[in-house]
């Protein structure tokens, strides 16, 4: 059973933040940055299998370990800062859903957004996580268009490859925005509402100790088919756009190259990718923010639970998308309110992966299946890592602008 | 009956921070660097040439693919009405700079011109676009090309 | 059963505070938002009298104005006027350990569900499709 996994890779890992992010460096950097995709994956891989083992062995997901392990005011700053990052994100998918559906129909996206946003309701408040899953985990897979595509564009492999293994700040671009660039791939890949979301998603799906294989698979093939989903819309627009020097700033630009490789049906497969990403990842924010609340106060949670049962739970998730859809009906632009909102996101992750790293390690929680010095020594390596991301985040994107 | 609660009195100077912390992000986003020299201004006017030429060659393209029935209408239209809102924009972004000196209102006079036609090109195709009118669509693409040389020439200066 | 608290000198950081607290069906009931202690009769150490759990425990366990104003929030939000928090007496519990608080009782409207009845009944049952 690989759909937890699929569906974290399309939505979770796979949202307008990717979409967004990949295209805009694509087109700008050529594929330079692919070192940050890489990295975002290799640290969400780490994690989601310590969040996922930690869930599976001890039936604890995140925002419960959260409050054990840092107290109850540090746990409640963390509390505070996913949900306002969750909120900020959701905004930016709900945006982004509608974005899908006004280049479909040709319609203005502020019309789609009420639409949208009952239909994301919807799914949370009756559909079965398990169909959830699968739905939008299948209509994602039409994203692998942009794989497929890089083979009958012009793509000049060599150069490619070069560009990626040999990264340089190319001359019409400055440092500061290049690492901005750099900081908001990783924290487009790594998004704190993952771990939320793939550790709560296992208890839906009843993950126990039996299930630690079937949570690594999910790992291992989910959380990269997103880096390469990802990687392959930043080399679409390296190969077609970055000619044309054109600097992407709407969802329409993205889905170019697929138009440009197969025409209608090229674009019809990107549009049905980008509409599963975006709403699967709506939903799953504002589940993340249900799940959070649920777990560091100790209600009752859950998507296998019905409304009844998990009344503050569902409430919380309902007030979230209220607000996500006032936001984005301001008319503020959803493809910047994308990129502040992975930024920050990256600013914040050392907050949700050290309660994780600490609670890997401890034997009354997860008895045999605790960290090993190879699971230790990364999940080390990948805090250190995202603790500089996270020194720097906020800095740069006040330095540059946000990437301008 | 005593409650085990651990008293703070940090809690307000948390907050008052963190408020601080927000503000200077808002004044430090909304305030944009003014060009003070001809050399800031030209690389303003280089910046607007390139952002300009990204654009049209966006909405080029997208006008191309409709033209050869490589992406519907609605999805032509989307990217090159977009593309018009972002002409405006560049336009907008520059006009609001103070030029500050006689030589960077010439140059001003000079980019003017390139910059103005190709947001105008840029209206005239969204036009024809949603008329279904083909030959007019071929004529603004044709207007869209006509513009990168003189855009290309303001970019390498700055540059 | 579980040991006599009076004798034990516990860390309760360590094995109480901030653990989820379950029903005797398994059902969450909240965490252990803060203790409450009362002094022995003999004069020795105080002893470990209850749990306490809920929004009015919450405020003051946060401490600082952010607990005050918690507080006056949960106080002004409340169904009735009695002003502590919920209690779940000691001799309720069934077993304790570093993870998990684990209540002898059952009962889904008590105490500690105050809040949830509530949303359910006020908000939740009201939306179509939340009452089945």
């Amino acid at each position: 059973m690989l759909t937890l996994g699929v569906m974290t890779a399309i939505g979770g890992f796979v949202d307008i933040g990717n979409l967004v992010t990949s295209g805009v460096t694509g087109a700008r950097f050529d594929v330079s940055l692919a070192w940050a995709v890489a990295l975002g994956t290799i640290g969400m891989v780490v994690y989601g299998e310590m969040a996922g083992r930690v869930t599976a062995v001890a039936q604890r997901p995140v925002f419960h370990v959260v409050r054990e392990r840092l107290g109850v005011r540090f746990g409640l700053l963390n509390l505070v800062a996913a949900c306002a990052l969750s909120a900020l994100a959701l905004t930016a998918e709900i945006g982004g859903v509608a974005l899908s559906l006004e280049l479909a129909s040709d319609v203005s996206y502020l019309l789609w957004v009420p639409l949208v946003a009952l239909g994301v309701w919807g799914v949370t408040w009756r559909m079965k996580f398990q169909y959830m899953e699968r739905i939008f985990g299948l209509m994602g897979l039409a994203l692998l268009v942009f794989v497929v595509a890089l083979f009958f564009l012009p793509t000049d492999w060599g150069a490619l490859l070069s560009s990626a293994t040999h990264p340089s700040v190319p001359a019409s671009e400055s440092y500061p925005t290049y690492f901005f660039y750099a900081v908001s791939l990783v924290g487009a890949c790594i998004v704190p509402y993952q771990v939320v979301f793939f550790s709560a998603g296992g208890l839906e799906e009843g993950w126990t100790v039996d299930s630690l294989a079937e949570m690594r698979l999910n790992v291992l093939v989910g959380f990269p088919l997103g880096g390469i989903l990802t990687l392959a819309i930043m080399a679409c627009s390296a190969v077609v756009l970055m000619p044309l020097q054109v600097n992407v700033s709407h969802l329409g630009e993205v889905g170019l190259p697929a138009a440009v490789a197969f025409g209608k049906a090229g674009l019809a497969f990107a549009l049905v990718g980008f509409f599963a990403a975006t709403f699967a990842a709506a939903a799953e924010t504002a589940l993340s923010t249900g799940y959070s609340m649920g777990q560091y106060f100790g209600w009752s949670w859950g998507k296998w639970l019905r409304p009844t049962e998990a009344p503050r739970f569902h409430v919380v998730v309902l007030g979230t998308l209220l607000l996500g859809t006032a936001f984005v009906l301001t008319t503020i632009d959803p493809i910047k309110v994308t990129i502040v909102s992975v930024v920050l996101g990256a600013a914040a992750i050392p907050l949700t992966y050290l309660p994780i790293l600490v609670t890997a390690n401890d034997r009354d929680y997860l008895g045999e299946h605790v960290n090993g010095w190879f699971a230790n020594a990364l999940g080390v390596l990948v805090l250190l890592m995202m603790l500089v991301v996270s020194l720097v985040a906020v800095p740069l994107l006040l330095w540059t602008k946000a990437g301008q | 009956m005593i409650f085990l609660t651990k008293r703070s009195s940090r809690g307000g100077d948390a907050r008052v921070r963190a408020f601080a912390g927000f503000a200077c992000t808002l004044a430090l986003s909304a305030c944009a660097s003014p060009a003070t020299s001809f050399d800031g201004y030209q690389g303003k006017v280089a910046a607007s040439a390139q952002a300009m030429t990204g654009i049209v060659n966006t909405a080029w393209l997208a006008a191309d693919s409709w033209q050869r029935h490589r992406v519907t209408s609605a999805y032509a239209d989307i990217v090159v009405t977009n593309a018009e809102r972002d002409a405006g924009s560049v336009l907008t972004a520059l006009d609001t700079r103070q030029p500050p000196d006689e030589r960077s209102i010439a140059l001003k006079d000079d980019a003017d011109q390139p910059l103005q036609d190709a947001s105008d090109a840029l209206t005239d195709l969204r036009i024809a676009l949603r008329r279904d009118d083909h030959d007019g669509v071929s004529h603004a693409m044709q207007m869209l090309k006509h513009e990168l040389q003189p855009l290309a020439a303001f970019t390498q200066d700055g540059g | 059963m579980m040991t006599r608290w009076s004798e034990r000198v516990a860390d309760i950081n360590d094995l109480l505070l901030d653990r989820q607290i379950f029903d005797a069906d398994g059902h969450p009931v909240g965490k252990v938002d803060d203790l409450e202690l009362v002094d022995a009769n003999d004069g020795g150490p105080p002893v470990l009298s209850a749990i306490l759990c809920g929004p009015m425990a919450f405020g003051p366990r946060l401490g600082g104005a952010l607990g005050l104003w918690w507080l006056s929030v949960a106080r002004r939000l409340r169904p009735d006027a009695d002003p502590t928090p919920v209690r779940i007496p000691f001799d309720q519990v069934a077993s304790v350990d570093r993870k998990q608080v684990c209540l002898s009782t059952r009962g889904e409207d008590e105490g500690p569900q105050r809040l949830r009845r509530w949303t359910r009944d006020k908000i939740v049952s009201k939306i179509p499709g939340g009452q089945s």
